[in-house]
């Protein structure tokens, strides 16, 4: 892959925005089947641009003004914000009090720093394959939730272009949800409790909802690969301590026995599981159980959420398809299919797909030398000649299923009103 | 509700007509009365709810609430000072229309401060609670539909199926006989979601009796919080347009 060098972002960003930008699927997500009258041009982004320049309240009237902005900007960044009772480019024109932020997405951003505590291979901005399974854990447990336990059906989940993942639900509902119940909706999904200062962040329950335990069922998949053997939890002394802290003292130097006696975090798990049930069985003391295992378990896999990000109707995200500025990598969908074998090692650069771009535009110069072909239909070929390709049809395999719902719905409502 | 002075003739409604505008003793007090009252009955009514929610106030404090002690006492109340409390009772116009019309007229006064506004809740709460946990079981179904409240009780075959689900999820069922369970909109059911202490399937919860009384007090609570915010704000304007309000005056001294 073509190597990023974030000194080049100003020319790179030029190209990407005029020949590779999917500005087409993007209005199509954004304008909802224009259904509701101004729910695009209500809407607001904002721009960062060339030296942290940060600017808010930007909105466009259709998809030929957006496109001419971002051109015309060249914007480092792009984020999404609310859908406001105004224009947002006009907030300041209108009464104090009255520019208010009414729908937005409900949305999700689970960060790999916030598991700094339990990752071993790396830490902050770094990621890797070892330590990219939580990601993939998270996805698989919070988009069961959303699905089976909320009924929410339009899920987009995005590479955030370094160390995590964003989800967009876009259910016409769930656009529509206050502040409290997306707050109780975090709160729903949380079980990672409790800051650097608190050793134990995970506490169970007598009896364990069955959310909490179709949750364990999809972590136990991963757990022994991803915890035993390539975060190797048990491995030593210190890394055992750590999750020795999480089970009464009174088995403490038992296990400490058994631990030093075997040769493999495998090994120590099983003498751990045997340990505990041991316990549970003998002594009348409620404090053995199996879900001192999966406290451990959830502790570390449990996906972990920033309940700010979530619960604002106006808080603003890194837009889908935009590039991270650091490594240059672009913000693509992420197939639900294919969730265990997305690797962020292969989400293509900025640099790499406008080098693609330059390469196919040669050869194709060489191939056609006479034919006029206008500017809107090269564009609209020009991702396809990239590897953005296949991000744009998972994106719009999502849209296709937006437009089936509010065909769907206008159906429904037609029907009530005996339209025919 | 117009205020006449002197003797003023009470509407009289035919049978029928009487048990449609109270079909039920419980009620959310959603409407106001449209009625004439003179100023006497007005008193009356005044005085008569204000005895029975300090009655309830001092049960409260000297029974726990929900014994039998307790019930049994409040119970006896309300037969005493001739409000409704039961369902399947006959001849309960007038006991209903006593509780709707004086529900409202305490409204006026209790709305005057955030002190005053709490107390009328706490009571007015403990009321309903009461009167919900005496309704049969067949006639909750009706009164949530007659409340406008999107409350469905499932079938049993479909508890069966989720049978281990909804008593796994709620920490107020014990693991014995399941009895009803309503289904809700997830976002009506908010208290209970968020600690995840209901069941949750393709955005329904599956409400357990027991729980469904808490939502039902919690919106109750609510309702009745908004319309005494609304009612002081009516105040407000109505001291703001003219010098002198006779029936607050009148009350005041009613109440001290």
């Amino acid at each position: 892959m073509e190597a990023f060098d974030p000194t080049e972002l100003p020319e790179l960003l030029k190209l990407y925005y005029r020949r590779l930008f999917p500005y087409a699927q993007y209005y199509r997500w954004l304008n909802y089947g224009g259904v509701v009258k101004n729910y695009f041009q209500h809407r607001e982004f904002s721009f960062t641009l060339k030296d942290d320049i940060y600017i808010r309240y930007q909105s466009f009237n259709n998809q030929s003004d957006l496109e001419k902005e971002v051109q015309k900007m060249n914007p480092y960044k792009i984020d999404i914000g609310a859908v406001y009772s105004h224009r947002p480019n006009q907030h300041n024109a209108v009464k104090l009090g009255a520019f208010q932020a009414q729908e937005k997405e409900m949305v999700f951003d689970i960060d790999m720093t916030d598991y700094d505590d339990v990752r071993r291979c790396c830490s902050s901005a770094d990621i890797c394959s070892k330590c990219w399974t939580l990601m993939t854990m998270a996805i698989h447990i919070i988009d069961r939730a959303l699905k089976e336990d909320f009924g929410f059906k339009h899920r987009l989940w995005v590479y955030s272009g370094r160390r995590g993942v964003h989800c967009w639900v876009c259910d016409e509902s769930v656009r529509k949800l206050s502040s409290a119940v997306r707050s109780g909706i975090v709160e729903y999904l949380s079980l990672v409790k409790g800051g650097q200062d608190v050793k134990k962040k995970v506490h169970l329950n007598e009896k364990i909802h069955p959310f909490v335990r179709k949750s364990i069922n999809i972590i136990k998949k991963y757990f022994e690969e991803y915890a035993l053997v390539n975060q190797d939890i048990l491995e030593n002394k210190e890394s055992w301590d750590k999750i020795l802290a999480l089970v009464p003292e009174t088995i403490h130097d038992e296990l400490q026995q058994s631990f030093q006696k075997s040769h493999s975090s495998l090994q120590r798990w099983e003498h751990l599981k045997k340990t505990i049930s041991k316990h549970q069985n003998n002594t009348k003391n409620d404090k053995y159980g199996p879900w001192l295992e999966w406290e451990i378990m959830l502790q570390y896999c449990f996906p972990r959420l920033d309940v700010n990000v979530s619960k604002g109707i106006n808080h603003l995200l890194k837009s889908p398809f935009s590039v991270h500025p650091k490594t240059g990598r672009i913000c693509v969908p992420i197939d639900l299919q294919k969730i265990d074998q997305f690797d962020p090692i292969t989400v293509p650069t900025i640099s790499f797909i406008c080098h693609e771009l330059d390469a196919f535009s040669t050869k194709e110069e060489e191939k056609e030398e006479n034919e006029a072909e206008s500017d809107i239909k090269h564009r609209t070929r020009d991702y396809k000649k990239t590897s953005l390709a296949p991000y744009v049809k998972v994106f719009e395999q999502f849209l296709e299923n937006l437009d089936k719902s509010r065909k769907g719905e206008l159906l429904k409502k037609s029907d009530l009103q005996k339209d025919f | 509700m117009e205020f006449t002075g002197g003797r003023q003739r009470r509407l009289r409604l035919a049978g029928d007509q009487k048990n449609a505008s109270y079909p039920h003793c419980l009620q959310f007090y959603l409407q106001p009365p449209s009625e004439n009252v003179s100023l006497i009955e007005f008193e009356n009514l005044a005085i008569d709810r204000l005895k029975l929610l300090k009655s309830v106030e001092n049960l409260g404090v000297s029974y726990v609430k929900g014994t039998e002690e307790y019930q049994n006492k409040l119970e006896a109340e309300l037969r005493k000072l001739k409000f409704c409390y039961r369902e399947n009772l006959e001849d309960e116009y007038e006991p209903r229309r006593k509780d709707h019309i004086s529900h409202f007229i305490l409204r006026l006064a209790y709305c005057q401060s955030e002190d005053l506004r709490r107390w009328f809740i706490q009571q007015e709460m403990d009321l309903l609670r009461f009167r919900f946990s005496i309704l049969p079981k067949d006639k909750i179904q009706d009164f949530l539909k007659d409340s406008h409240l999107q409350f469905e009780a499932i079938s049993d075959e479909e508890k069966t199926l989720r049978e281990r689900e909804i008593v796994a999820s709620s920490p107020s069922l014990t693991g014995v006989q399941l009895e009803s369970v309503y289904k809700i909109p997830f976002a009506d059911a908010l208290d209970l979601f968020r600690g995840r202490k209901v069941y949750l399937e393709n955005g329904f919860a599956y409400v357990p009796l027991k729980d469904i009384v808490a939502i039902i007090l919690n919106e109750f609570r609510a309702k009745l919080s908004k319309a005494l915010a609304v009612s002081i704000l009516l105040f407000s304007l109505i001291d703001m347009f003219t010098h002198s309000i006779i029936y607050p005056c009148q009350f005041c001294s009613l109440l001290l």
